[in-house]
């Protein structure tokens, strides 16, 4: 009987073991290959452009960020800086990779999920540190938001608390769609201006697929313009094709004041009726970011604004209908 | 008198030699990551015994391959500018002008907008294709004497490519040509080992093939008339030194992306400090073109460590002023 019970025991601590030294070894599929990650990663570097973002919400605080763009501190904006916490990471270059900075700062490993890097500079980063590129089979620099944020966690073993995170945003989208009928069958457009020329993104950008999600519509014809690219541009004269329930402007409200010939600016109908918001340089960013953190952010605070001017324009006699039956 | 003339440039050569091994080891040494002299006598002439991997790494990947890359790629703008300012007999003709730098930027900049999924691995192939494309363009179209023509169709040409390649990042997908930007400003950063083979391997062949014929310069700069009485054949010398002129220029760019002024300079220097038309100056050439390029690398990568300013930036920051030191001591 005791000869049984130790014979179990052992054969269950082997089986553990096994199972133990299995789970401690961590395969990941990108673009270039594979990575494997041997021990839980203690000093992660974030090269992507965003990868900062998804890291903070898994909990994981990089050593090194990648700072893309917008003077923020430690290159975390606001709707990360909680997750941030107190650490003060270092800035690593947008443009140029420094491979010898990054060697310097010993990491265990690298996220370049975001970064688009070449297969010379995944070469050179991998001789440094495990390296993780993007997922594969994606286009690099339109990766999918949900598909990075699973993809980034498998690296840590937290795909659980990622999938968790996911279907929190789809579940809140539900609900504020629900909530929001005002919304529903509204035209909506995600305008900016680039190289002094308007321009407006197609319905399969992230952005707009943001508004449809909420219920707004994206009007065909700008599929139809954009031909297979994500956005289209054209001259000033031809405003008319943004003229929509909502214009939602990439910039601040000066900037596009002036840019536009204000006396042409004063006759368009969706800046006479007030149907404009300005997201300013923060909100903009959290559309540029996209992540988990950046998401609720902007559900937190654009939607109220959005629903006020979609509700003001109802009161005035403009929209015809403001409520589906 | 001419003793003492040649012991005097015999002064310069060694000077210019050591400035260029003291900057390929300032480079070496120097950079974010913390590299001990030790290490890199231990990695040049032990194997690397008692260095650790992160420093070996450092050095072997990233160091080294900078380094060399740009001195071979230094040398080979170098000698290309040599050879056309003796052939043109303009003192400003610089690869750049025959639409080597242009044709390649055009090149590497249609194939990220075209096929923007294969251009990581073509690049070099499609800059060398393209700059030999627009030189042999400028070559037919200007027939086979007057070098004033050359130059000046070169000019032109190199405009209406220069005009392409705008339009082409102004409309063409963004991200493909961000990536193609990059390349442009310079990607000596990412050298790999079979770069600096290939750039190594190039300039020898180069060096030989222009060393072998150096006797028929001088005959060439006095002018074609002077040339044939003395009894060369110019069409012949003329092509041969153009197409190494052109070859070794077009080979730099592919690896390491388009650097202009370093095929202006490197040759001025030498006049200034070797006899004319020996040589010695194309040896001094050669060294000055290669220090003068790890020298701008070195810069971009310390002055504002750790961000990394472009090496074709340093190149004119420092080329410049160099070049007006260089007149300024001439006219006095």
């Amino acid at each position: 009987m005791l000869t049984r019970s130790i014979y179990v025991l052992v054969i269950s601590l082997l089986i553990l073991s096994h199972v133990a030294r299995a789970q401690s070894e961590i395969v990941i599929d990108h673009l270039f290959g594979e990575t494997i990650i041997s021990e839980s990663p203690k000093r992660v570097v974030s090269l992507g452009y965003s990868d900062q973002d998804n890291l903070l919400a898994l909990g994981i605080i990089p050593i090194a960020i990648r700072d893309w763009y917008g003077n923020q501190p430690y290159a975390v904006w606001p709707w990360a800086q909680s997750a941030l916490g107190s650490a003060k990471p270092v800035l690593l270059n947008a443009s140029l990779i420094n491979f010898e900075q990054i060697a310097a700062l010993e990491p265990d490993l690298i996220i370049a999920a975001s970064a688009g890097l070449t297969p010379v500079e995944y070469e050179k980063l991998s001789l440094i540190a495990p390296t993780i590129a993007s997922p594969p089979d994606v286009p690099p620099f339109s990766i999918p938001w949900d598909v990075k944020h699973r993809h980034i966690s498998e690296a840590f073993g937290l795909k659980k608390l990622a999938e968790q995170q996911i279907q929190d945003i789809v579940v809140k989208f539900k609900n504020i769609s629900r909530t929001h009928t005002e919304f529903q069958g509204k035209t909506a457009a995600v305008a900016f201006y680039y190289n002094r020329e308007p321009g407006v993104y197609a319905s399969t950008d992230i952005r707009s697929e943001f508004l449809s999600n909420l219920g707004f519509i994206i009007p065909a014809s700008f599929d139809e313009y954009s031909a297979g690219s994500f956005y289209f541009t054209f001259s000033e004269e031809r405003m008319d094709l943004i003229d929509v329930d909502l214009v939602i402007w990439l910039a601040t409200e000066s900037e596009i004041s002036a840019a536009i010939t204000p006396r042409f600016y004063a006759l368009l109908p969706f800046h006479r009726f007030g149907r404009e918001f300005f997201t300013g340089d923060i909100i903009g960013g959290a559309f540029s970011f996209f992540s988990p953190l950046s998401i609720h952010f902007l559900l937190d605070n654009l939607v109220p604004s959005v629903s006020e001017i979609i509700l003001k324009s109802c009161a005035s006699d403009e929209l015809q209908s403001c409520y589906n039956e | 008198m001419i003793e003492a003339s040649v012991a005097k440039h015999w002064h310069y050569t060694v000077v210019i030699m050591l400035i260029t091994i003291l900057a390929i080891i300032a480079s070496l040494s120097l950079g974010s990551f913390p590299v001990s002299a030790s290490a890199i006598f231990n990695y040049w002439f032990d194997g690397g015994n008692g260095v650790d991997s992160a420093t070996m790494t450092v050095l072997s990947e990233f160091r080294v391959p900078r380094t060399f890359a740009a001195m071979f790629s230094g040398m080979l703008f170098g000698v290309s500018g040599l050879m056309l300012q003796t052939l043109t007999r303009n003192p400003l003709a610089d690869p750049s002008l025959i639409g080597i730098s242009q044709g390649a930027a055009l090149a590497v900049v249609l194939l990220s907008v075209a096929a923007p999924n294969v251009v990581a691995d073509f690049r070099a192939e499609a800059a060398l294709v393209g700059a030999l494309a627009v030189t042999v363009v400028i070559m037919s179209l200007s027939g086979k004497d007057t070098a004033m023509r050359f130059l000046l169709i070169g000019i032109g040409l190199t405009a209406f490519v220069s005009a392409i390649t705008a339009s082409l990042l102004a409309y063409g997908h963004i991200y493909a040509a961000e990536s193609a930007l990059t390349w442009l400003a310079g990607s000596l950063h990412t050298t790999t080992h079979e770069d600096v083979f290939i750039l190594g391997s190039a300039f020898l062949i180069i060096a030989i093939a222009t060393a072998i014929n150096w006797r028929s310069i001088v005959p060439i700069q006095l002018g074609k008339d002077v040339a044939i009485g003395l009894g060369l054949s110019t069409g012949f010398q003329s092509v041969y030194l153009l197409s190494c002129a052109v070859m070794s220029a077009a080979i730099a760019t592919a690896i390491v992306g388009p650097f202009g002024f370093v095929g202006l300079i490197a040759p001025h220097i030498a006049r200034r400090f070797s006899p004319p038309s020996s040589v010695n100056q194309l040896f001094i050439t050669m060294l000055s073109g290669g220090a003068l390029v790890v020298i701008a690398d070195s810069f971009g990568r310390l002055i504002f460590a750790p961000t990394q300013i472009a090496a074709g930036l340093n190149i004119a920051l420092i080329g410049a002023p160099t070049f007006a030191y260089l007149l300024l001591k001439k006219s006095n």
